[in-house]
Order: C-alpha cells, then sequence, then structure tokens
C-alpha cells in the first residue's frame, strides 16, 4: 500500500479493501435509510451517506490494526453519519435537549407505561412500525433523532449519548418524553380513526 | 457487524459510485492496453472515464507513467484529483512531492485528505510545515489525515501541533492525534494523553490508551500479531512460584542421601540384596518426581 511507511502493515495491504467493500454494500441502504429520516430527502440523505462512507475509508486507512480490530463497526458508522449529516446541514451535533431537572432523570416508568402501552411494544409489528415511524417525523427534532436512533436504529442509549455529546441521562429523559408524546399522539390517532 | 446483517443485499448503484470514488471498483470498463487508448481516456470528456483511467493506471505496481497522472491532479473533476492523489501515493519516491504538497490546498476536501494521506506515505520527503497547516483546516476529515500524516514523520513528528489538536472540535481529529503522538517515541506527552484518556469520546480514550501503552504507561499494548496464549497455557516463568522453588530443593536433599545409602550399605556379592536396593533406589527417584509433578500442578492452579 505504501512505500517502506512505518506503520504499513500486512493487515492494511490484505484485507482494508475487502473489508471497506464488505461494510459498504452491507451499510449503505441502512445508513441512507437513516440519513433519509433525518433530512426527509432522497437526495440529500445519498449525498450524506456517500460523503460518510468515503471517510469511513479514510479513517480506516489510517487506523492502525489494533484499532480497527477494536472497531465497533455500526455504531461508529453511525456516529460519523450523524457528523456528516450535521456538517451538512449546518446544524450543531449536540441537540438541544430539554432542561432536565434530577427526579425525571431517574424517573420510573410511568403507571400508564402497561405492556402494550410500552416502547418496544409500539414498534413491534410492521404494519405498526411503518404507521409509528410517519408519526415519529411528526415528533420536535430533538425527540425525533433520539427515538429514531434507538427504536428505528436499535442503537443503545449509551452510542446514542457518545454520537451526540450528551450524558446518558438526557438521552433516556428524551426517549422517554419523546415516546410519551407519541403514545398521546398514537392515542389521538386512533381515537380519531375510530 | 451484526448477525442480521450478514447476507449481503445485491449492491445498489450508491454503493457501486461510493466504492468507485476509493478506487476500489472502475466507474467505466477502459482497454488501456496501448498508450493512444490512454491518452484518450485521460482527455475524455466524462470524468467517470478519466477517473477510471487514472484507476487503471492505480493497478500498475510502481511504474505508472508519471506525467498524466500529474496532470489528472488538475483535473477539473475532485474525484479525478483525488484518484490521482491516491495514484501518486502508491508510486514510490520517484514521484514528486510539490504537486501533492499543492494538492493540500484544493478546493475539494476529498483532495486534501488523499494528499495528506499520500504525503504521509511518502514520510521520508514530506515537509513538515504544509502538513502542520492543514490541522486547522475546515474539514475534519482533512485534519485527521494530516494529523496521521504528521504522525508518520516519526522523529520529525511536531509535537506540539499535535498536542493542540487533542483538543479540536471533532472526535475524529482527536482520535488521530493520540494515534500519531504514539509514533513519537520518548517525546510523547503523556502528560496530555493521560488527560486525553478522559476525553468524552470513547474512541478518543482507547486511542490514548493505545499510545501510552506503547510507551510502557498503562497496561502492554495488545499486539494483534501475536496470538494470545490460551487459557490453561503453561506460565511462561519457570519455578515462579516459591513453594515450586521448596520443593525441588527438598527433593534433591532428600534424594542424595537415601541415594548414598542405598547404594553404599550391604555386600555386593548378594546379588539378590543388590537388586532390592537397586527397586528401593527406583522407588524413592519415583516418590520425589511424583511430589513434584503434584506441587507442580498445584502451582500452576496458583497462577492461571
Amino acid at each position: 500500500m505504501q512505500q517502506g511507511s512505518p506503520t504499513s502493515g500486512a493487515y492494511q495491504v490484505f484485507s482494508l479493501a475487502h473489508y471497506y467493500e464488505q461494510l459498504v454494500l452491507l451499510y449503505s441502504r441502512p445508513l441512507t435509510a437513516f440519513a433519509l429520516r433525518l433530512t426527509g430527502h432522497v437526495e440529500d440523505a445519498e449525498d450524506i451517506v456517500q460523503d460518510a462512507l468515503i471517510r469511513a475509508y479514510y479513517a480506516l486507512e489510517r487506523y492502525p490494526a489494533e484499532r480497527i480490530l477494536a472497531l465497533k463497526v455500526r455504531p461508529w458508522l453511525y456516529k460519523i453519519t450523524w457528523n456528516t449529516y450535521c456538517n451538512y446541514t449546518g446544524r450543531a451535533k449536540a441537540p438541544a435537549m430539554l432542561s432536565l431537572d434530577a427526579s425525571d432523570e431517574d424517573a420510573p416508568p410511568e403507571p400508564e407505561e402497561r405492556e402494550e402501552e410500552q416502547p418496544d411494544k409500539i414498534f413491534e409489528t410492521r404494519e405498526r412500525r411503518q404507521e409509528v415511524e410517519a408519526l415519529v417525523a411528526t415528533l420536535p427534532q430533538r425527540y425525533r433523532e433520539v427515538i429514531t436512533l434507538h427504536y428505528l436504529e436499535e442503537l443503545s442509549q449509551q452510542e446514542i449519548a457518545e454520537m451526540l455529546n450528551q450524558p446518558v441521562g438526557t438521552i433516556r429523559v428524551a426517549l422517554h418524553r419523546g415516546i410519551r408524546l407519541l403514545r398521546k399522539t398514537l392515542g389521538i390517532e386512533l381515537k380519531g380513526g375510530k | 457487524m451484526r448477525d442480521n446483517t450478514t447476507q449481503p443485499l445485491p449492491p445498489d448503484p450508491l454503493a457501486l459510485s461510493i466504492l468507485a470514488q476509493v478506487g476500489l471498483r472502475r466507474p467505466a470498463t477502459l482497454p488501456l492496453d496501448q498508450e493512444e487508448q490512454q491518452h484518450i481516456a485521460f482527455q475524455h470528456p466524462e470524468w467517470p472515464m478519466r477517473l477510471a483511467a487514472v484507476q487503471a493506471l492505480g493497478t500498475w505496481s510502481q511504474d505508472a507513467p508519471l506525467e498524466p497522472l500529474l496532470a489528472a491532479l488538475r483535473d477539473e473533476h475532485h474525484a479525478v484529483r483525488a484518484a490521482a492523489a491516491r495514484t501518486l501515493s502508491k508510486q514510490g519516491s520517484r514521484v514528486p512531492v510539490e504537486p501533492l504538497v499543492a494538492a493540500l490546498q484544493d478546493t475539494a476536501w476529498q483532495v486534501r485528505t488523499e494528499a495528506a494521506l499520500a504525503l504521509g506515505k511518502h514520510w521520508q520527503r514530506a515537509p513538515v510545515e504544509p502538513i502542520v497547516s492543514r490541522l486547522s483546516d475546515a474539514d475534519d476529515a482533512v485534519r485527521a489525515a494530516a494529523a496521521w500524516a504528521l504522525g508518520e514523520l516519526r522523529e520529525r513528528a511536531p509535537i506540539e501541533p499535535l498536542t493542540l489538536a487533542l483538543q479540536d472540535d471533532a472526535w475524529s481529529v482527536r482520535e488521530a492525534a493520540a494515534l500519531a503522538l504514539r509514533q513519537t517515541g520518548a517525546r510523547m506527552p503523556a502528560a496530555a494523553l493521560a488527560a486525553a484518556q478522559q476525553d468524552p469520546d470513547s474512541a478518543v480514550r482507547q486511542a490514548a490508551g493505545f499510545a501510552l501503552r506503547a510507551q510502557g504507561i498503562g497496561q502492554p499494548a495488545p499486539d494483534p500479531a501475536v496470538v494470545p496464549p490460551a487459557q490453561g497455557a503453561p506460565p511462561a516463568v519457570f519455578l515462579s512460584s516459591p513453594g515450586r522453588a521448596a520443593v525441588a530443593i527438598i527433593s534433591v536433599l532428600m534424594l542424595v542421601p537415601l541415594s548414598l545409602g542405598l547404594l553404599l550399605s550391604g555386600n555386593d556379592a548378594d546379588n539378590t540384596a543388590l537388586v532390592g536396593r537397586l527397586i528401593a533406589l527406583g522407588i524413592v527417584c519415583g516418590t520425589i518426581a511424583t511430589i513434584n509433578s503434584i506441587a507442580n500442578h498445584h502451582s500452576k492452579g496458583d497462577t492461571q
């Protein structure tokens, strides 16, 4: 790969191209779906993902083998895509979260969060998921992003916290409030549909 | 990677376009066997054809003609310029570094990134200052590539700019700076890297840890080239346990007088008695060997 560079390694020479190709083939579609949820425009989403995956390649090219071996690819790609989205749209990387009070941060699930109303159940079936995805798009941005990352992209609260550079507690509260809002909206829609 | 994504989907055009831009797929097929056809391809009005021409030269190991590649560094399309910088990075010491230094000022971030990476690969001849100036580039990928390239300079790597880069707004730049500082050996700013281990981003913390461990600070750095010993493998250090040493000394002290006593006593003319003494000596040796074996087994258990 390079002429006698101090860190040139057999690992990079023999496997980086294949590794990256697999990564692009596996993740270009899910990342585009993610970017589409964020932007709402197919062309913007594709531009963001193209940019993000090229940045990922440059990073992999620089990384020593031990970093590549330690890499958690999926959250890493989402983090790069998120940063690219923020740069692309000019928005702040860390969303303007709610001002939190400590009692809310540690709050247990509210009594009305019965099993059939819990977030995982809301997103469970395919039909319902599509319906809920459409509703998520109507949420205020600060909730929409964390709900999307957690329930639709299936990133952990810790991974989202790192991606958005926010404490985990803040993410937990935003999820909690977002789901509450979503449930309320869903309830209104269901009542309206009857 | 997650289990539920291990079945690759048919490649979509976006994926193929991305792979083409980093030189892993040709955007177009070109018969480039003849010099004339190469010339035509480099002058082609469609940029994917020009990109394909550059990438075709990239498949030549280290003897691609430099002139068209240097001209491609000034192509109107950024993908062609970036591919030219990439191909030039693979063409050995005959590549002049000045055009790559000039490409650090390109309008496209991809070209500036590729130029910085190429200069890192031409580390023996790369100038320091132009790369340092890219640490303040508007694009974080360029800043990260510049940090990496500076690390490649090793003994010429400037510590202060890289240390400052540990405070960059972008986690990818802070991570690249920490990894670059790992290359600086004894000049490494241990305090700054120790502070970077408290970075809010896990990738930066990990990179700082790699750097510090490379200098023997913290736990030993994992070497992926070396297969770690399997669980239950014997410890490398012989007689590491005081108990094992004591058993060995006692064994020697017991064996010598017992052996002497058995061999020197009695009448040598009596063959039956001689055989009996030899059997007794064997039993003594066997007993001592068994005691040692048991002691070793327990000692291994302690070290695991």
